[in-house]
């Protein structure tokens, strides 16, 4: 009886413990996603809202004795007037800078009549472009495109480097045994503790002199110095976890080392491989500091949302400009996740 | 000259063990050896240095008349089955079978015969879709066994390939092997620590300790002519009873004392006429081994009297443990005989069957 209640117990605080945690993960990721999408009116109300809205519930107001115009904005229960002008152009011009609304003079000027017609406040409808953050953000920082492709060669680099470099140190880890081996292995970790600053200016130096300054390639090295470090130290793990005699075998029933490497260690390391390959994509793609050390006119992608979001004041434009960098690595986490978790005749080896 | 010819092979890893201490062997085609020995005694160096899979410190290996010691595996034409099958995960059945095959440049529909074929005699043509994880362990080791099987080479290793299945099945795949063994004529090196594997399999059998060869004989020579105290301790279950002991001449009898005096009974061992050529050893300290079922029970008759302290049934015999000549010897009686624990007994021993060791250097001293 006791033991069911414990039982219960313990279900419903793991059940508390989960939904506080998926709560303090998931609504700000739902909040920025959210403010990213907000026009600037919407940044600035509060209590802010959680989710995105595509229309403002709006009436247009005729003041006889002025002879303008009032657009009221529902806020709680009331309306509040938010512009009042007599000119359509400006009325348009306000729509699309603070709420994102694209409504052209004449259009407006409609409005403007049928308002006048009546002795109410009418109701109008004001469609939101929705994407407008995103459409300014690519118009406001200029060079986006090219940060974006400065950011995936960087990336890519970053992976073939650490890939390679990292893959052989780890393999030689797990199969030769060698004096100071293990403490050679944990000193690859120590490499991961030093702040990419700190790695970052005197690698400077060095590449100045190879006149790659401001390139992805030179972004890529230093990104890559604790990346070789993490990736030895993972694919080590895995190839230790993969028999010496399936290598063997494949030797004893005729194929060459290279072949057996290609054909049975790499396969069975596909795993551990693709993991590495995301840290080292998610280091290089999420890095702004060193980007900022390292790069004059050639910045990357990360960089510019950094550089957007010291400019702005508002941060319904910093938070676009960070949901088009999250994008691409939500894309590349979810199609290598299906290789990280690969299992061959779904048990796991 | 053999097909597979051993000399000299010495092995001494990198970190100064020496596992293999100079191997000197001979195979002919279509033999059925196998290596015996306990954990340790360098059964597993000897086979990987055979596969190339270690190098060899010193000596040579010949296979077909071709010199092969420093050959890297691929080109020496071998298959081996592994103690964990070592058949790859990546791969399903059917691709494990393949893999050698397209090694060897074999064309796709020649390679898909081949693979029907063998799954057919390994009784795995059900699974060859499925990946090794999805299949048991007797499963996985006949994929690794119909691999081997497949590339039909000069000389097949198999190193305790049964030790990871359960008793039962061991003793199935064990006639499966010798099955096929019969049917292709492949010549086999069997490793094993498992001398009832080894017996059933092997028409030589090849003991070794500490990296040496101890004896190379049929299962029967192996078994009933120990050429040395190690063969005849590690032989048998349980294996011979042996005992240092003085050998006397009384009245006509041959006698041996417990060596060192400790009070125990002498044991008659029979009319000395049955021991011929035994006139050097009287006075002499030897080494004697007698075989468990080599002791017969009678009633007490005031020859070799003991009493019998344990009684192990076993089903389809018993083992009785006596004290004899202050040791602790096992008998061995056919059938499920009823004896009660103090009963006192007469042993009978066999006298054509007691064998004798050197005290100095344990090698079996002939009688002729
Ligand atoms: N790779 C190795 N490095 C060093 N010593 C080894 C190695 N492999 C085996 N040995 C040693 O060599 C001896 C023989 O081992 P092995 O051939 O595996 O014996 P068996 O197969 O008969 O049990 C053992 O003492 C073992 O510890
Ligand atoms: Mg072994």
């Amino acid at each position: 009886m006791s033991a069911r209640r414990g039982k219960l117990w313990s279900r419903t605080v793991f059940l508390l413990i989960l939904v506080t945690v998926a709560g303090v993960v998931l609504l700000p990721i739902l909040y920025f996603l959210t403010i990213s999408f907000a026009s600037n009116y919407e940044a600035y109300q509060f209590p802010a809202k959680i989710l995105p809205t595509f229309s403002y519930p709006a009436r247009l107001r005729y003041n006889a004795d002025t002879e303008n115009y009032t657009l009221l904005l529902k806020k709680g229960a009331d309306f509040e007037a938010v512009k009042t002008t007599s000119d359509a152009s400006d009325f348009s011009l306000y729509c699309k800078s603070q709420l994102n609304v694209l409504i052209s003079p004449p259009a407006v000027q409609t409005l403007f009549d049928r308002a006048k017609a009546s002795d109410q406040a009418v109701p109008i409808k004001l469609r939101k472009d929705f994407f407008r953050n995103y459409v300014v953000f690519f118009i406001l920082a200029e060079g986006t495109m090219r940060a974006l492709f400065n950011s995936l060669k960087a990336a890519g680099w970053t992976i073939l480097i650490s890939l390679v470099l990292g893959g052989v140190t780890g393999y030689i880890l797990a199969r030769y045994k060698f004096r100071f081996s293990t403490t050679f292995s944990t000193s690859l970790l120590v490499v991961r503790m030093f702040p990419a600053v700190a790695l970052s200016l005197p690698l400077v130096v060095y590449i100045m002199r190879m006149n790659l300054y401001d390139t992805p390639f030179a972004l890529a090295i230093v990104y890559s110095v604790p990346n070789i470090a993490l990736t030895a130290w993972i694919t080590s793990s895995i190839f230790k976890g993969i028999s010496v005699e399936l290598e063997e075998a494949a030797m004893v029933f005729g194929a060459t080392r290279l072949k057996t490497l290609r054909t049975i260690t790499l396969p069975l390391a596909f795993p551990a491989i693709v993991a590495s390959s995301l840290y080292a994509f998610l280091a290089a793609w999420n890095d702004s500091i060193t980007a900022l050390i390292m790069t004059n006119d050639n910045p990357t992608l990360a960089l510019l949302v950094y550089r957007t979001v010291g400019s702005s004041t508002i941060p319904n434009l910093p938070a676009a400009g960070a949901v088009v960098l999250l994008i691409p690595s939500l894309v590349f986490t979810f199609i290598i996740k299906n290789y990280i978790n690969q299992l061959w005749g779904k048990v796991a080896l | 000259m053999s097909y597979l010819k051993l000399s000299s092979l010495k092995k001494t890893y990198p970190n100064g063990v020496t596992a293999v201490k100079d191997i000197d062997l001979e195979i002919e085609k279509g033999e059925f050896v196998v290596l015996l020995g306990p954990s340790g005694c360098g059964k597993t160096t000897t086979l990987r240095m055979l596969a190339g899979l270690e190098e060899v410190t010193e000596g040579s290996i010949v296979l077909d008349g071709k010199d092969i010691t420093h050959l890297p595996p691929r080109q020496r034409d071998i298959s081996m089955i592994f103690q964990s099958y070592a058949v790859w995960p990546h791969m399903t059945v059917a691709e494990n079978i393949a893999y050698p095959l397209k090694l060897r440049k074999m064309d796709k529909r020649a390679i898909a015969s081949k693979v029907e074929e063998v799954a057919k005699i390994c009784k795995i043509v059900d699974y060859l879709d499925r990946y090794p994880a999805q299949l048991s362990g007797g499963q996985r080791q006949r994929v690794a066994v119909a691999r081997a099987l497949a590339v039909n080479s000069k000389l097949s290793l198999m190193d305790e390939p049964l030790s990871n299945l359960d008793a039962k099945l061991r003793v199935s795949v064990r006639t499966f092997l010798k099955e096929i063994h019969r049917n292709t004529g492949a010549t086999t090196i069997f490793v094993t620590h498992d001398q009832a594997e080894a017996m059933a399999l092997a028409d030589r059998i090849v003991v070794m300790n500490e990296g040496r060869v101890e004896q190379v004989g049929s299962t029967r020579e192996i078994y009933n002519e120990c050429g040395s105290l190690f063969t005849a301790q590690f032989m048998g279950t349980p294996p011979a009873n042996i005992q240092k002991v003085a050998l006397a001449s009384s009245r006509g009898r041959l006698v041996a004392a417990a060596g060192g005096g400790e009070g125990a009974m002498p044991l008659d061992l029979g009319d000395r006429s049955a021991f011929p050529g035994m006139e050097g050893l009287i006075g002499n300290e030897v080494f004697l081994a007698v075989r468990p079922e080599n002791i017969a029970i009678g009633e007490p008759d005031g020859v070799n009297e003991a009493s019998i302290e344990i009684v192990e049934p076993q089903g389809a015999y018993t083992i009785l443990v006596t004290r004899v000549l202050g040791g602790e010897w096992k008998i061995m009686l056919e059938g499920d005989v009823d004896f009660r624990i103090g009963q006192k007994v007469s042993l009978k021993i066999d006298p054509g069957k007691v064998m004798f060791y050197d005290a100095q250097s344990t090698k079996r001293i002939s009688l002729s």
